[in-house]
């Protein structure tokens, strides 16, 4: 499935718009002449129990869009049940596994100072101290406080992140967030084509556009 | 022969019993003087202003939200499963020291682990007061997690 996964999105020129666009209900109302070139693959893993989903395949050349065919997708990547809780724990995961704290504070062996007897034991009328670093004084040492380099590492296992990445593809295609476009060459150089061609089909505020 | 001492230390020493933390420093607060009641006088509202000048008002600076750090977080993450299969996403945390790289564990593991490799790399020489520190640090969690706290469950 793993593999499934990694080939679908190897091959596919995908984009996929994290927000969720408004759907148009406005229909063209001119007949547009389709080639409805349904690309039919040789899975190397069969769909068993869900049917293939189909997907128009769009262009980048043009600001309007123009369906050029469809395309299957694998059930098992692109229809996967959706499990929040598994995107959760793979989102906390991405945020912790990285992170190493470098809050740090000195012991009272690290403070600098505090090796000498401040008075003498007795007769002071004073407590009793044996340096001015001890925890008790101001300035002193920390006891239990955060050493540097503190580690939040640990890693998932491998299949929840699969799952992770399936079910978040799986609602991205459900929620009309995902686009297959043919193939990713502009007819010209300026990053404002992109800008209007994104605004124009809605496709949301952020988009990753993903190729082989 | 450099065992007997340790040996009769074992035999004769009895270990003390210790408190089990209840207070951390994360949530310990200054030192509270004067403990009571402190009447509020002023009790919210508009401040007050002088004639002309608004009182200063710290600008309002959002953050960047596709900053390099920000619009490429997560970036690398799932590189064993959807890139080539030879890279673990340990191998990509660039900015981390080498001794915690991929690496989880209480500080004193991660102490034992700094020292074998810093000591290869010549850190008793060229800085022999971090070296020292490193030492006694080790020296002294070995006694405390070892005299003073219990281990956790074990899996069995």
């Amino acid at each position: 499935m793993t593999s499934i996964l990694i080939n679908a999105l190897k091959r596919l020129h995908i984009t996929i718009a994290p927000q969720i666009r408004l759907s148009s209900s406005s229909v063209p109302a001119v007949a547009h002449n389709y080639n409805l070139n349904v690309e039919k693959k040789d899975w190397k893993f069969q769909p068993q129990y869900m049917k293939p989903r189909e997907v128009w395949i769009e262009n980048m050349d043009t600001i309007d869009e123009k369906k050029m065919g469809l395309i299957e997708l694998h059930p098992d990547v692109f229809a996967a049940s959706p499990r929040i809780d598994i995107i959760h724990r793979n989102m906390i995961w991405q945020s912790k596994y990285r992170w190493v704290s470098w809050a740090h504070t000195k012991t009272r062996a690290e403070v600098r100072g505090g090796g000498r007897k401040p008075h003498p034991q007795k007769g002071q009328g004073r407590a009793r101290h044996g340096s001015i670093r001890s925890p008790l004084y101001r300035g002193g040492g920390v006891i239990h406080g955060p050493r540097s380099g503190t580690t939040h590492f640990f890693m998932l296992p491998f299949h929840v992140r699969v799952h992770g990445l399936s079910s978040m593809i799986s609602i991205k295609l459900a929620q009309d967030d995902l686009h297959v476009v043919n193939n990713l060459e502009l007819p010209t150089d300026e990053s404002q084509y992109l800008e209007d061609l994104i605004e124009k089909r809605n496709w949301g505020p952020s988009v990753l556009f993903v190729d082989e | 022969m450099s065992w007997l001492p340790s040996q009769l230390f074992n035999v004769a020493w009895s270990p003390f019993r210790t408190i089990v933390r209840t207070v951390y420093h994360s949530e310990k607060t200054r030192l509270v003087r004067r403990y009571g009641y402190k009447e509020k006088i002023w009790c919210g509202g508009l401040l007050p202003r002088k004639e002309g000048k608004a009182l200063p008002i710290p600008e309002y600076r959002p953050k960047n939200a596709w900053a390099q750090r920000r619009a490429l977080f997560g970036q690398n993450d799932y590189i064993d499963i959807l890139g080539p299969g030879n890279i673990h996403p340990v191998k990509t945390l660039y900015n981390v020291p080498a001794w915690i790289r991929g690496v989880s564990g209480n500080e004193y593991k991660i102490l034992l682990r700094k020292r074998k490799m810093l000591a290869k790399i010549g850190m008793p020489s060229f800085s022999p007061t971090k070296w020292k520190n490193l030492q006694k640090r080790i020296a002294y969690l070995y006694r405390f997690l070892n005299r003073k706290t219990k281990t956790g469950m074990s899996n069995i």
